[in-house]
């Protein structure tokens, strides 16, 4: 008692202090001070380091460069936190040999773009940025803010070069390197169908393989089992639900359209498309979509109802996944299907973006931009990356049948590592590795999934996929894109809540709707872009 | 005379924080007149004249938008406003000490729900299949759709305006009762008044300074509308009713970074505030109140 | 104090003990779903049949939040912080309250067409920031402290019921040869506890919920309070960046959403019952409090 006590004296006190003395320690951190507490935890690897520091280098200037990481409200012990822990101290033992110190700026998860954008504006903002936004790198680039890392580049590891040519071309903008992709060594399916095998079974159908199968299938189970939705759907903005569906009506054969229209959310507006919401709108009127479904704006029915076992198939939704712990029935089966061939016969659906991310270098870091290349070039090294991602093989992670492993997060707290380390890894979202272990993983996660159904699922998923035709440049009329992308999902919505013999009225209307919102602009752009510059 | 000079002396530290901290930044607002470049500042962007007032004026959504804050605000003002003083009155009236203690404990709770939150509770009560069309099919009425037809939409707005706010905007009036002089009320009793012409003649006009001062800061946000409420609440059936400048900002410019378009709209709404302001002070104090200006 | 005059509207009090149970009912259903959300466990949230009682009962929502040495740092630091701006805040209040409250005050209406123009006009965030940045606030607990100092809303009102106080007291404090600087500490402040304390209230809300400045002025993990810390988690867990990291998550967020507004109401809850008695209390017109 007395000592809880004491600890909230202690505790008081030093908020005292936090109110009264702060702006006088705001730029207190730790240099080369750091190298000698690690060294008992980081093993053999870490003493060779530490004598590089010692003898070989010293070099004659340490320069100190800012790198953004996410701050995610993580959990440190005591003296650590998420700027100074096992694996920062264990990044600057690495890299003062080269006479970079680097510091860690803590910026938000949520909103982390607009929290960039202030401090870009005051040019407060970090020597090595990451976002998920492309739109963002291309604007700050026409606005002539980032460095051009093309001269930079032949510093890079030569393997993360060669390996991922099509994802640094597309990094590119109007021919400048302006951010340095963060890739996936494997990606897979940006759109996935689930569906109740069971239900399928006991009325005695076969999986469905094409949409006029799936026609057929849904309009059963409406009849078979009054209280299961058919079609899972709601009202949230986003284009997952129905992307999907609506490309099974559209083509890739045409090269142009494909650049005119896949970028964004345009792609579901491919001629073609009309057909497809038109069935939408239908599936509403016959109850196959629930009614309400616009008005479940943030999953929350659409989730009960997946999560008791209510839906017969979804698209975009994993929650039926979930669903094997919490639906009573033992028989619940459901399961990914590819289900909605594009018109031209294919399975193949767009997938998840190529890049994870872009790390891109503002231009108030040109002073140092040596020291900054000399970072990014060490985290470009495949090596340098595993370790980064996995908190230090050896340290945070141990070497099971040849792939490391995290260690328990409580674990990592203990010893001062974040358990969060792979936001540092900026270059290599994954590796190729770990591709292997991705049942084992998903089975990790969700335990009440059957081994068969997570098999053909991750076999799903990582098969059959393209990539979109995207344009590696910024337009002018790439400031309407935000709102557009809004107002397409709002449309497809719309469209589908048509009442009935409405259909053409309502679609005509909403379809103006996009146009006066430059709609029209952006297409026309983007076909003038193609004619310009790829035929 | 030094009496005078302590009373400007308090006002220094204010003054100065109100010159420093609003006034200060509001050079910014030049933006609004401007190509924003946030790499090359805000003075260095080029001047576009009335580019981005043009652009909104122009847009359909915002004239929409425009008359969906107004009615929505319109709405809290002669619906939401007069909750609380109802509210604090009768409170005020009401013997049971416990009671009355609870009951405004518990209404000043909402005020810290966030709106996620708030708009989840709606959708859940007012859903085709929520609390209250089971009890309305009870009665073999409905399924209703409250939150689905533009018109209901806006009663359901107001009313998740007073569920939230009410009990909090009551401490103001609260506050302002607790400051009434028992004096007034003990004769008003012996002169033979009731309940209802004490509140007539010794709460009321003893509050009204309060009310006077509220009216006025609320006509004066006639344009302005929390983002998240309409947002969150909204849904694509009642966008037409739903929409409103916030969200069209939102939308337009500030989930593309366009600060410059933001400020511009914001200046506007800004303009439009200060001249209701300063109508609604000036027609208070020619009824002989003081007005907050 | 009202209660003699009243005894014989028994009706009345009956009507009004009824619609307060209406109210009560009405706004506790909602909240007390909340507060049993944040025990419940996952499988049941995800059903979607919690009503007001927890389903499979767990607290590990708040043992997740507890800890988190750093919340719990945050707690405290949060309450100090919270207690010093309010004091703060509401001193620089009631310095511009009383002045403006003065009728005769020369130059009054151009003070107060100054502060009024700052509640309906604002420069938006970049020029914010630039100044907080310019001003060396930046990461400073000053810069949560100081930018919020006076709320032009508060300040009205507060100068509305400064302006209430009858003015033969002050006539006789001049007399006695009071000074303002008297008469504002022996006057106006015994006589306007209520709303004092009222917008010190205003000023604590604001303080203890307030996160965008936080996210904007401070990226220092010291300097986060507690509701932006929660608020971090809470984002970490809705909006994993990774589809693998949304497979081991192992804790609904929805209870830990939860949880946070709970975290918000409790301290508010606390508080309010020692303003509270303040509203009870009438006032006399010799200034002597009851």
């Amino acid at each position: 008692m007395k000592k809880h006590f004491s600890r909230m004296c202690a505790l008081a006190m030093a908020a005292v202090l936090l109110l009264t003395g702060c702006s006088s320690k705001t730029d207190q951190k730790e240099t080369t001070t750091a190298a000698a507490t690690t060294s008992a935890a980081a093993g053999t690897e870490t003493t060779t380091a530490q004598a590089d520091t010692s003898a070989a280098a010293k070099p004659e200037k340490i320069v100190d460069i800012n790198v953004m990481v996410y701050d995610r409200g993580d959990e440190y012990s005591a003296g650590n936190s998420l700027t100074d822990n096992e694996l920062t101290r264990w990044i600057n033992e690495q890299m003062e040999p080269q006479g970079v110190h680097v510091n860690f700026v803590p910026v938000p998860r949520s909103g982390a773009d607009n929290q960039v954008n202030l401090m870009l504006a005051a040019g407060t903002a970090p020597d090595i940025i990451r976002t998920y936004d492309r739109q963002r790198v291309a604007t700050y680039g026409s606005q002539g803010g980032l460095v051009d890392l093309t001269p930079y580049m032949d510093q890079l590891d030569p393997a993360y070069l060669s390996e991922n040519q099509d994802a640094i071309g597309f990094t590119q903008f109007d021919g400048k390197q302006y951010a340095l992709p963060g890739v996936y060594a494997y990606h897979g399916k940006g759109h996935d169908a689930y569906i109740r095998q069971d239900l399928i079974e006991k009325m005695g159908m076969k999986m469905p393989t094409t949409r006029e199968e799936l026609i057929e299938v849904l309009y059963a189970m409406k009849e078979n089992y009054p209280d299961i939705t058919p079609m899972g759907f709601s009202g949230k903005i986003t284009d997952g639900m129905y992307t999907n569906f609506l490309l099974s009506y559209v083509s890739r054969a045409n090269e142009r359209d494909n650049y005119i229209y896949e970028p964004t959310f345009t792609t579901v507006l491919k001629p073609g498309h009309k057909e497809g919401l038109k069935q939408l709108n239908q599936f509403v009127l016959d109850g196959i979509i629930s009614p309400d479904y616009a008005v479940d704006t943030d999953n929350t029915k659409l989730n009960q109802d997946l999560a008791n076992g209510k839906i017969g198939f979804v698209i975009s939704n994993a929650g039926g996944m979930d669903a094997y712990s919490t639906v009573e029935d033992p028989d619940y089966r459901m399961v990914e299907v590819e289900t909605l061939p594009n018109a031209d016969g294919s399975y193949e659906v767009p997938s998840q973006d190529p890049l994870s991310h872009y790390v891109y270098v503002p231009k108030t870091a040109e002073d140092r931009i040596d020291a900054v290349v000399k970072y990014l070039a060490w985290l470009s090294n495949e090596e340098n990356a595993m370790n980064v991602k996995y908190a230090v093989i050896g340290v945070g992670s141990d070497m099971v049948d040849g792939a490391p492993v995290m260690k328990q997060k409580q674990e990592l707290i203990d010893m001062g590592m974040t358990y969060s380390s792979n936001d540092s890894n900026l270059l290599r979202a994954n590796f190729a590795f770990e591709k292997d272990l991705l049942v084992r993983n998903y089975k990790a996660g969700k335990p009440d999934v059957p081994e068969d159904v997570a098999e053909d699922l991750i076999r799903i998923q990582y098969s059959n996929y393209y990539d979109k035709c995207l344009i590696p440049a910024a337009l002018e009329t790439d400031q309407y894109v935000p709102n557009l992308q809004s107002l397409i999902c709002e449309f497809v919505l719309k469209v589908m809540a048509a009442p009935e013999g409405k259909f053409d009225e309502v679609y005509d209307k909403e379809y103006q709707i996009l146009v006066e919102n430059h709609l029209q602009d952006v297409l026309d752009e983007r076909a003038a872009w193609y004619d310009a510059n790829m035929k | 005379m030094k009496r005078r000079a302590s009373l400007y002396l308090m006002l220094v530290l204010p003054m100065l924080y109100f010159i420093v901290f609003a006034y200060l930044p509001m050079g910014g607002i030049v933006v609004a007149f401007k190509d924003y470049n946030i790499f090359g500042g805000i003075w260095d962007s080029p001047w576009v004249g009335l580019k981005h007032f043009k652009e909104a004026f122009a847009a359909k959504e915002f004239q929409t938008a425009i008359k969906n804050t107004i009615i929505l605000n319109l709405g809290e003002l002669f619906i939401n406003f007069p909750f609380p003083i109802v509210l604090a009155i009768f409170l005020n009236e009401m013997t049971h000490e416990r009671m009355k203690k609870t009951t405004q404990t518990i209404l000043y709770l909402p005020h810290f729900l966030s709106m996620v939150v708030v708009a989840g509770i709606v959708y859940q009560v007012f859903g085709s299949s929520g609390i209250v069309n089971n009890v309305l099919g009870a009665f073999d009425i409905g399924p209703v759709n409250f939150v689905g037809d533009p018109k209901k939409w806006r009663a359901i707005y107001w009313g998740t305006g007073i569920w939230m706010g009410a009990g909090y905007g009551m401490i103001v009036y609260l506050a302002a009762m607790a400051g009434i002089n028992v004096e007034l009320y003990d004769a008003a009793y012996i002169d033979g008044a009731g309940r209802w012409k004490r509140i007539w003649h010794v709460t009321l006009p003893q509050i009204r300074p309060t009310i006077v001062t509220m009216t006025i800061m609320n006509v004066g946000k006639i344009l302005s509308i929390g983002f998240e409420r309409p947002y969150l609440m909204g849904n694509v059936l009642v966008q037409d009713v739903s929409s409103v400048i916030s969200t069209y900002v939102y939308s337009v410019g500030l989930q593309a970074g366009r600060y410059d378009f933001a400020t511009a709209i914001g200046l506007f709404q800004s303009v439009v505030a200060l001249i209701m302001v300063l109508a609604a002070n000036w027609t208070a104090r020619k009824l002989g109140e003081e007005g907050i200006m | 104090m009202n209660s003699v005059y009243d005894k014989k509207w028994s009706i009345y009090q009956v009507v009004m003990i009824i619609v307060c149970c209406l109210a009560i009912v009405i706004t506790l259903i909602p909240i007390l779903n909340i507060v049993a959300t944040s025990f419940s466990g996952k499988n049941a949230i995800a059903k979607g049949i919690v009503g007001i009682f927890p389903v499979e009962f767990t607290t590990e929502a708040y043992e997740m939040v507890f800890k988190n040495s750093g919340i719990v740092r945050s707690l405290f630091y949060s309450i100090f912080l919270t207690v010093g701006y309010a004091l703060l805040a509401t001193f620089m209040t009631i310095l511009a309250a009383y002045p403006l409250s003065k009728t005769d005050l020369k130059g009054r209406h151009v003070f107060q067409t100054i502060i009024t123009v700052t509640m309906y006009v604002s420069a938006g965030t970049v020029p914010a920031y630039l100044l907080i940045k310019n001003l060396g606030l930046m990461n400073t607990v000053w810069a949560l402290v100081i930018p919020g100092m006076i709320s032009p809303f508060n300040l009205i009102i507060l100068r509305t019921f400064f302006a209430g106080i009858n003015k033969a007291l002050y006539e006789a404090a001049y007399m006695d040869g009071c000074g303002e600087w008297g008469c504002l500490f022996r006057i106006t402040i015994p006589l306007s506890l209520p709303s004092i304390f009222t917008i010190m209230l205003f000023y604590a809300i604001s303080r203890w919920n307030g996160v965008t400045d936080v996210l904007y002025y401070v990226n220092k993990p010291d300097l986060y309070t507690l509701q932006y810390q929660l608020k971090l988690m809470l984002d970490s867990l809705t909006i994993p960046y990774k589809p693998e990291e949304m497979a081991t998550m192992q804790i609904t967020p929805e209870n830990v959403k939860s949880s946070t507004i709970v975290f918000a109401m409790v301290p508010m809850l606390l508080i309010y019952p020692f303003v509270q008695k303040y509203f009870t209390k009438g006032v006399t017109i010799g200034g002597v409090k009851e």
